[in-house]
């Protein structure tokens, strides 16, 4: 037996996924992906396809995955 | 038959017969008058054990991680294990504030000692780890210990209000338990973030100072502190923050002390994360003034202090956040809020500095998953 306690906090906990944004510091075209062990934010990764300029981690966020 | 009359004269029969009226209304209106209160402790006993026993299931579990996390790889799991317990009852005991003045140093002084000794002791145990891990460890075994401090507290007076009786400190008790299972539970996501080196709502500010640092010369100014000198609206704009990508807030207190002495700039620019009050959105940003910074306020005191004297006006700008969004992943509306603050700063260097003029800015906050 349980007393409605004053304040309880929803229970519902969101659940998040994780993605990380790459964009290119020339011509600043994002790309998402999902986040994977080394990411960083600002971290420099490949060279990019359109304009051969560094590619860099500029955001890593979670997001609630949306039930269709 | 006196009572009887009486009872009945307000109204409150149930059936003609007083026998059965007795037994139906007024035996348990009696005994709910004499032992209501024995009730509700039982009541309150019973729901305060599940909430207990939740917490411990999350407490255990937490080690359990812990655990998992610094023992990958190692031989010597045993030994790991017995020290990990160790630290787990680790404490720090604040100095005495009966005559104030000077607390401030000898809370430095206390906490600077706690910050070494940890780092010590994970880099004797660990010696083989990189920065990046060994740090990752050292925020997972802060999380672990912070766990099994709240489970003893509610544990210690969930036991002290059931062995005395004592309605009124259990009733405080589960009062205040759902905002103490609030912290349990960002605690319990946190665990998961540090692991795995991701950037949590606290990191904006550095986040968005380490955006304005990007291609600029950094050096190192405070213990884990950096700052890099960039130009802004012909400016020169001094960014401070905590170095990254470990989960560290640096000590930006003396970072901006110094650079007051150094540089005697016109403006103090800070940025953090700050609390959002329900009913407020997550990553919205507002301006105000003040040193915006959490912790003990040692760091608090110190920028304070030198803003003080020098006649330095210190503006705030900060992003909200609930307790949990700031000690787990960063959502995306924090995230998303970088562009709009930067936006603000470039206003407010316009609006309040003349060209030439030196601004300090800082970005506060854990840098975990952020590189400058």
């Amino acid at each position: 037996m349980s007393l409605p306690i004053m304040g309880v906090p929803d229970k519902k906990r969101k659940k998040l996924t994780v993605y990380t944004i790459e964009e290119c510091i020339n011509c600043k075209k994002p790309t998402k992906r999902e986040f994977k062990d080394g990411d960083l934010v600002h971290k420099i990764l490949d060279k990019c396809k359109d304009c051969d300029n560094n590619i860099m981690i500029s955001l890593i966020y979670g997001e609630e995955i949306k039930k269709n | 038959m006196d009572l009887v009359f009486i009872i009945g004269a307000g109204n409150a029969q149930i059936t003609s017969n007083p026998i059965i009226n007795l037994a139906i209304v007024y035996l348990p209106l009696a005994l709910l008058i004499l032992y209501g209160q024995r009730l509700q402790v039982w009541l309150i006993t019973n729901d305060l054990s599940k909430t207990v026993g939740r917490l411990k299931e999350m407490k255990d579990r937490s080690r359990q991680e812990t655990i998992d996390h610094i023992t990958e790889g190692i031989d010597n799991k045993e030994e790991t294990i017995k020290r990990l317990d160790s630290f787990l009852e680790y404490f720090t005991i604040m100095p005495v504030d009966l005559d104030p003045a000077g607390v401030i140093n000898k809370l430095d002084h206390i906490m600077t000692s706690r910050d070494i000794r940890m780092k010590s002791e994970i880099k004797q145990l660990f010696p083989d780890l990189d920065k990046l891990k060994a740090n990752s460890v050292e925020n997972v075994i802060e999380i672990a210990t912070s766990f099994n401090f709240v489970y003893k507290i509610v544990r210690h007076f969930y036991l002290v209000g059931k062995k005395t009786n004592n309605f009124i400190i259990l009733a405080q008790l589960q009062m205040i338990i759902p905002f103490l299972m609030l912290q349990a539970d960002a605690l319990s996501q946190a665990m998961t973030t540090f692991k795995k080196n991701q950037p949590v709502g606290d990191a904006i500010g550095p986040m968005i100072v380490g955006k304005l640092m990007l291609e600029h010369e950094k050096h190192d100014i405070a213990v884990d502190t950096i700052y890099a000198e960039s130009d802004i609206s012909g400016r020169k704009a001094i960014l401070v923050t905590a170095k990254g990508p470990v989960g560290t807030v640096g000590q930006p207190g003396n970072a901006v002390q110094e650079l007051i002495q150094k540089e005697n700039p016109s403006l103090l620019i800070m940025i953090d994360a700050a609390l959002r009050l329900e009913g407020e959105k997550t990553g919205e940003v507002a301006e105000g003034v003040g040193a915006a910074i959490g912790g003990i306020g040692v760091d608090k005191f110190k920028i304070e202090e030198a803003a003080t004297n020098n006649n330095i006006p210190v503006y705030a700008i900060i992003v909200k956040q609930t307790i949990v969004e700031a000690i787990s992943v960063m959502t995306k509306e924090i995230a998303e809020s970088v562009d709009s603050v930067h936006d603000i700063i470039h206003r407010i260097i316009d609006e309040r500095t003349k060209p030439n003029d030196k601004v300090i800015i800082v970005g506060v906050g854990n840098t975990i998953g952020v590189i400058q």
